[in-house]
Formats: structure tokens, C-alpha cells, sequence
């Protein structure tokens, strides 16, 4: 009873947090309500006894909104604080597009016959939801990961501003290297 | 899935923790005091009593008020770090009862430290003041630093005891500590603990360059929340260390509970003693530190363990 | 109070910049402007002062920051009410210049966050102002320096922060004992002090020289509050004495 309860209040919190993002006129609020609704989806999830999975969505989302806003408070180029800022662009095509797709989901939700539990849960779900989901593929997955690493390292390579040319001199002779300011190894 | 060595107490013994809690914080605070009164070459008798004259004068003192503040965050930020503890300290087995034997305890209390990031930074934005958004953003450079060692810090013991269970990892070092044959992992967590309390090397994002940084603005309750935060932070912190590390509740003589506090409170107070004797370190020369020096050793680390794990399965 | 002063040079850092309308100024500050920082990103511009009263700062002394995040991308610095402060007739010119020297020293190492050597350099002050305080001073300072020197930490934190080298010494007519990085003068500080305590009474001590105000300015240039912070600290200034600092221009 209590599990339902719960399960039901966090449900209308993540949409209303989520709804939040659209509505407040701040920057910094806006990342933080998805935060919160994303907790509330993570402690749902922790509710349908995925645990590791549950809680990794509150560590990945929060530390995910905690970089977001800085990010945005960055590009954006305004003090977002002080100018209240509008968070929709584009109101009346992405309003058109997010209701189609509520009506479309919410009709497969209800037209969709949901079996009835065969047998018990397996002792360890999140093994289990692993083998289900990615099954033979998962050394695919795992080498992805590892492929989306080297990607993230290699684009903030290219992207860098001053390369060890820049550093160390054209012969990459120079010690120490020319920084603005000097880094902790002393490199 | 949980451990058959660890019970499950009522939930109404949640405000027993809390209130152990509190005392440990209340005695890192008197520590703090002590010290500082010390070192300053005046009785040592004043600076006991230093934290609860400051507990009294800050329940009365009127808030400060800023421009264009944004109250409701600044609010969350300052109040969330003692939440943080409350919560990490669930998951830490009191020797034989915890309160939430949850079977991926570890992953609860990195959830729980990442939460960290929000609430410091949180803290400095709200004010709408200069310096103390100086001091939010040097705690998230500080993060990028120390999360990422700070995290696989924590996979050592988990692979070790192949479990992600506190009270299993606890059991699992009977007869040896995991912090014998893991120090690297112990220091980088220890290290991660002081980062998440902002707390001596970890302490530019309150630091007096910038007047006192995230904290600059804050007054009254708000701030009395925000500094037994980071105390709260520390000794939640330390009472993690214990089942992880320090082999729970193990030793001899005494019963399984008093050890667990025992030993937090000797490193809670070498925490507390680290603060006045080690320097900042700044984040523009951390963040080298943890990326070139911590990472690659903590992941040499866990290699180690992993392999070792493997021999003796 | 540090805190008013920060508070108050930051928002009345805004005012006389113009920029236009007023619907641009939410609670009436003024929206920031942007310009290119170093690392070739537009960022924000922020006008903020420092001193002239803040914690461990040379009182008197304004600094004018432009900043870009936390870097100083330009300042210009100027002294407040400069006049001939009172000597203090019952101390020795010589146990002040002491004094003067630790509580720079303690000032400094309170910003590098290394409390306890701020509080020893402080008793170290306490006891050379105490009348026959002098040899239980000099022992206490005795190990300070050596607590300091000893720091491996301390090292790592201050080196290489704010060098200065002889060409740097020269252009801006520095003194001979401001040279090398933040560590460097902060041991020189220590061993002016220990030199000042060794002196006997009737001996004159060496007037600390004059720094060049514009000098400050242009040393805290491109680096981050912190370390200039520290920079400003490291050049052993003397507070409340404003006409010691003179201006040249």
C-alpha cells in the first residue's frame, strides 16, 4: 500500500518538476527541477527493486544537471540569475509535437494488453534486465563504451585552444612550459 | 540479496542515528575548537566551549539579505549538505543493525556524495554575490578533480568482496583489512571524504581570498546548517570508511557497535586535525593532480585487487 | 567588515557602466558585458574591487579587477586616504618592523590555507610587541621558519606562482628580496624578520623600501583571484602606512 502511494506521489512529482523546467525563468531552476524529477524517476525505479539501477540514475542525473548548469550559465554569455530569461523556444510547433507524442505513448500504454507474472523474479534483477536487454551483444556494448570515451577525448583534443606547441616551444625544448598559470605536476 | 550478518532495525531508530550523528559532529566541533584555541596560544578550555557559543549566537542572528537573491535555492543548497549525511549514514551498519541494508550500498553513497556538487554550487549561486560564486565554482573544479578517484577508490573494496553491500564488505574482512592490502584506495577515499565536506585542502571554495567564498553571504540558521553540514559530511564520511576499509566492527573485547564508533571517531579526528595542518590545494593545481597522479594510481589499485580477487576465487 | 567591502565593491562595481535601457537591469544591476578571455572564448566581464579593507589585505591599498570567471584580465590599483600615520612612540621602530613582517607572513599563509603557521606566525607577532618578549620571540620564529621551509605542501602550492626575476625587479623598481616566486619571498620575509629580531636595539634598521603601487597592478594581471591574492600578499607591504607606497606616475 505504502509502496503504491509512493510510487504514485513521486510519479506526479517527476511531471511536475519536469513540467517546472518549462516554466521558470532561470536558468540555474530550470536544471535543477529536472534534476529533481529525475531523482524521482530514479527512486521510482528503485520502488520496481532495481536498485542499481535506480540509484545510478540519481548520481548520473545529478552530476549530469550540476555540469548542465554550468554549461548553460557559460554559452549563454547573460547573468541568468539576475535577467529572467523565457526556457521554451519555439512554443507552438514543439507544443503540437510534445502533445501527439503524449497521445501517441499514452494510447500504447492503455491499448497494449500487459501480461499477467509468470514465475518469481530472478534473485539478482539488474543481471537479469542486463542479460535480457543486451544478451549476446555484450561485448558490443562494452567496446562502445570504451569507443564513446576515446571520441569525448579526442574532440576536446581537437578543440583545444593552445596545443603543446604552444607550450613547450616549436622545438619542444621549453621547461617549464608556457602556461598562464602553472599546473599541479609541474609539467 | 542482503547479508545475514547485518539486522534490519525499526525505522523509528532513525532519530537514534540522527542523534549520533550529532553528537559526532558536536564533538568534531569542540575538536576543531580545541585546536584552533591551541594553536593560537590561548586556553585550550575557550575553545571547547567555542562551538556552542556559535551554535547560540547564529539560532539568533537576524538573515542577511541580497539583491536579486534567489532564496529558494540558495536555501536548498545551505540545508542540503546535513540531508546528504543523514542519508549516507542509512546505508552504514552500526555493527550488527543498519538501517537500510540496501544491496548496492556502495553505489547509494557515491550517489549521495555527487549530490555534493549540487548543493555547494547551489550555495554560491544563490547569493548573487561575486565571491561566493567564485567559491561555487571552485567546488565543481575541485570535483572534476576528485570524483572521478574518488569513485574507483570505491570499486576497490566492492570487487574485493564481490559485493556492493556495506554489511558484506564489512564481514569480508575478517582477519585483514581491506586498508592494509588497499591504501591507495583508502587515502584517495579519505581525500574524497574531505573534498565532499569542503574541508581543509578542499576548503578555496570557502576560502578567505574571497571572503569566506559560498559561505560570504550566508547568515543566521542558514549558515549554522551549512557549517554542521560539512561537519556532518565529515563524520558521515568516516563512519563510511569503517565497514569499507577498517574491517566494521571487528576487534577485540568490546562489543561489534562500539568499535564501528571507536573508529570513527579516531579518523573523524584525524580529519578535524588534518584542516589546520595542511595548506589549500588550490583546484588550478589539483585538478593536474587528480587527473595525471590520482586516477592512474587508483586504477593501478584496483588491477591489484581485482587480480588478487581472481587468485582466490 | 571583509564582508561589506566585498559585498559593496561588487554591485556598486557596476554602476557608471553604461548600458542603455534599463529593462537590461534586473533589480537595477546592470547586465554584464563580454569580451574575449585567454583562452579565446567570450565570457563575461565582471567589475569587482578588492580592498581597501578586506581580510589579510594591505589596508588602504584598492584594487580596480576586470575579471573574466575568476581571472584578473586587467586592474588598476590606488591607495585611499595616503598620509603619515602615527608612530607608535612606545615600540621600537625595529620590533615594529618585526611585526610588520610576521603579520604579513601570517596574512599570507592564511590565504595559502595553512592555518596553523598563520596562527604561530601570529603569536610570533603577539610575543615581539610584548615588552621583553624579544628571546622567547626569536625561538618561536626560530621554528616557524623551519615549520614554513619544511612544508612540502606549502612548496607545492606557492611555487612558481607570480615570478619574479631580475629584469622584472628592475622595470618596476622593485627591492632585491621581492625576487623569485610567492615561496621564495615568504621565506625572505621570515628571514628579514629573524635578521630584524638578531639586530641590537641601538642599531638602525634597513627602512622597508618603497613598492611601486602600479607595480601591484601589473603583477596580479592574468592570474586568478586566488593566486593573486597571494601575489599581493608575497610583496610584504606596509598597511596603514600609505605614504610609504608611493606613486611615481
Amino acid at each position: 500500500m505504502i509502496t503504491h502511494v509512493a510510487f504514485w506521489a513521486l510519479a506526479v512529482i517527476a511531471v511536475l518538476a519536469g513540467a517546472a523546467v518549462f516554466i521558470v525563468n532561470s536558468m540555474a531552476r530550470a536544471s535543477y527541477s529536472l534534476a529533481v524529477s529525475f531523482i524521482c524517476v530514479g527512486l521510482q525505479v528503485l520502488l520496481l527493486q532495481q536498485n542499481y539501477v535506480g540509484v545510478v540514475t540519481i548520481l548520473m542525473m545529478v552530476m549530469e544537471m550540476a555540469i548542465m548548469a554550468v554549461y548553460m550559465v557559460m554559452f549563454m554569455g547573460m547573468n541568468p540569475a539576475l535577467m529572467p530569461m523565457s526556457m521554451v523556444h519555439d512554443k507552438r510547433h514543439a507544443l503540437a509535437v510534445s502533445i501527439a507524442v503524449f497521445v501517441l505513448l499514452a494510447t500504447g500504454v492503455l491499448l497494449e494488453p500487459w501480461p499477467a507474472r509468470r514465475g518469481t523474479p530472478p534473485d539478482d534483477v539488474t543481471a537479469a534486465l542486463g542479460e535480457e536487454l543486451m544478451g549476446p551483444k555484450m561485448l558490443v556494448m562494452a567496446a562502445v563504451g570504451v569507443v564513446m570515451a576515446v571520441t569525448i577525448v579526442a574532440g576536446v583534443v581537437l578543440a583545444a585552444h593552445r596545443g603543446r606547441y604552444d607550450r613547450f616551444g616549436d622545438d619542444l625544448r621549453r621547461r617549464p612550459a608556457r602556461d598562464p598559470q602553472p599546473g599541479g605536476v609541474g609539467r | 540479496m542482503s547479508d545475514p550478518s547485518v539486522r534490519v532495525v525499526a525505522p523509528l531508530w532513525v532519530l537514534a542515528a540522527a542523534g549520533l550523528l550529532g553528537l559526532l559532529v558536536l564533538a568534531a566541533a569542540v575538536l576543531d575548537g580545541a585546536l584552533s584555541a591551541r594553536a593560537a596560544g590561548a586556553d585550550v578550555r575557550t575553545g571547547l566551549t567555542r562551538p556552542i557559543g556559535e551554535v547560540a549566537r547564529l539560532m539568533r542572528q537576524r538573515r542577511r539579505v541580497t539583491v536579486a537573491a534567489d532564496t529558494l535555492l540558495w536555501r536548498v543548497g545551505g540545508a542540503g549538505l546535513l540531508v546528504m549525511a543523514m542519508m549516507i549514514v542509512t546505508v552504514v551498519p552500526l555493527g550488527d543493525w543498519t538501517l537500510f541494508d540496501l544491496d548496492v550500498g556502495v553505489v547509494w553513497f557515491n550517489a549521495m556524495d555527487v549530490l555534493a556538487w549540487a548543493f555547494v554550487w547551489l550555495t554560491g549561486w544563490g547569493a548573487n554575490s561575486a565571491y561566493s560564486l567564485v567559491g561555487g565554482y571552485r567546488f565543481l573544479a575541485h570535483g572534476l578533480g576528485y570524483e572521478l578517484p574518488l569513485m574507483f577508490a570505491l570499486v576497490a573494496p566492492a570487487v574485493a568482496a564481490s559485493s556492493l553491500n556495506v554489511g558484506t564488505i564489512a564481514a569480508a574482512q575478517q582477519g585483514l583489512w581491506f586498508v592494509v592490502w588497499m591504501p591507495v584506495a583508502f587515502l584517495v577515499f579519505c581525500m574524497g571524504v574531505l573534498a565532499i565536506a569542503v574541508w581543509g585542502p578542499f576548503s578555496p571554495a570557502l576560502g578567505p581570498d574571497v571572503a569566506g567564498g559560498v559561505s560570504v553571504e550566508l547568515s543566521g540558521v542558514d549558515r549554522l546548517l551549512f557549517l554542521s553540514g560539512r561537519y556532518a559530511l565529515l563524520a558521515a564520511g568516516a563512519a563510511f570508511a569503517v565497514p569499507m576499509f577498517l574491517g566494521g566492527g571487528a576487534g577485540p573485547l568490546l562489543p561489534a557497535w562500539v568499535w564501528v564508533l571507536v573508529k570513527t571517531l579516531a579518523l573523524l579526528a584525524v580529519f578535524v586535525w588534518l584542516r589546520r595542518h595542511l595548506p589549500a590545494a588550490r583546484p588550478d593545481l589539483f585538478m593536474e593532480v587528480g587527473w595525471v597522479v590520482l586516477l592512474p594510481a587508483v586504477l593501478l589499485q584496483d588491477l591489484l585487487v581485482a587480480g588478487i580477487a581472481l587468485g582466490r576465487s | 567588515m571583509a564582508h561589506d567591502a566585498v559585498g559593496g565593491g561588487e554591485h556598486t562595481g557596476h554602476a557608471g557602466m553604461g548600458h542603455g535601457a534599463m529593462d537590461m537591469a534586473p533589480a537595477g544591476i546592470p547586465l554584464a558585458s563580454g569580451a574575449e578571455d585567454r583562452d579565446g572564448l567570450e565570457l563575461d566581464v565582471l567589475h569587482a574591487r578588492l580592498g581597501p579593507v578586506l581580510a589579510h589585505w594591505p589596508s588602504g591599498l584598492v584594487l580596480r579587477c576586470t575579471l573574466q570567471g575568476d581571472v584578473i584580465v586587467d586592474a588598476e590599483a590606488r591607495l585611499i586616504d595616503a598620509g603619515p600615520s602615527a608612530p607608535n612612540p612606545r615600540i621600537s621602530s625595529r620590533h615594529l618592523f618585526v611585526a610588520r613582517r610576521c603579520d604579513n607572513a601570517a596574512g599570507l599563509l592564511a590565504l595559502a590555507g595553512f592555518d596553523d603557521a598563520a596562527s604561530h606566525a601570529r603569536r610570533v607577532r603577539d610575543a615581539v610587541l610584548k615588552a621583553g618578549g624579544t628571546a622567547h620571540a626569536s625561538r618561536q620564529l626560530y621554528r616557524l621558519r623551519r615549520m614554513v621551509r619544511r612544508s612540502w605542501l606549502l612548496r607545492w602550492s606557492l611555487r612558481r606562482v607570480g615570478p619574479l626575476t631580475e629584469r622584472d625587479l628592475a622595470r618596476w623598481h622593485l627591492p632585491e628580496h621581492l625576487r623569485g616566486d610567492v615561496r621564495d619571498r615568504l621565506l625572505s620575509m621570515l628571514d628579514r624578520a629573524a635578521q630584524g629580531l638578531a639586530q641590537a636595539d641601538g642599531q638602525s634598521t634597513h627602512d622597508q623600501p618603497a613598492v611601486l603601487i602600479e607595480a601591484v597592478a601589473d603583477l596580479v594581471r592574468g592570474w586568478d583571484l586566488a593566486a593573486a591574492r597571494l601575489i599581493v600578499a608575497s610583496l610584504d607591504l606596509e598597511a596603514l602606512t600609505a605614504d610609504r607606497e608611493v606613486s611615481r606616475v
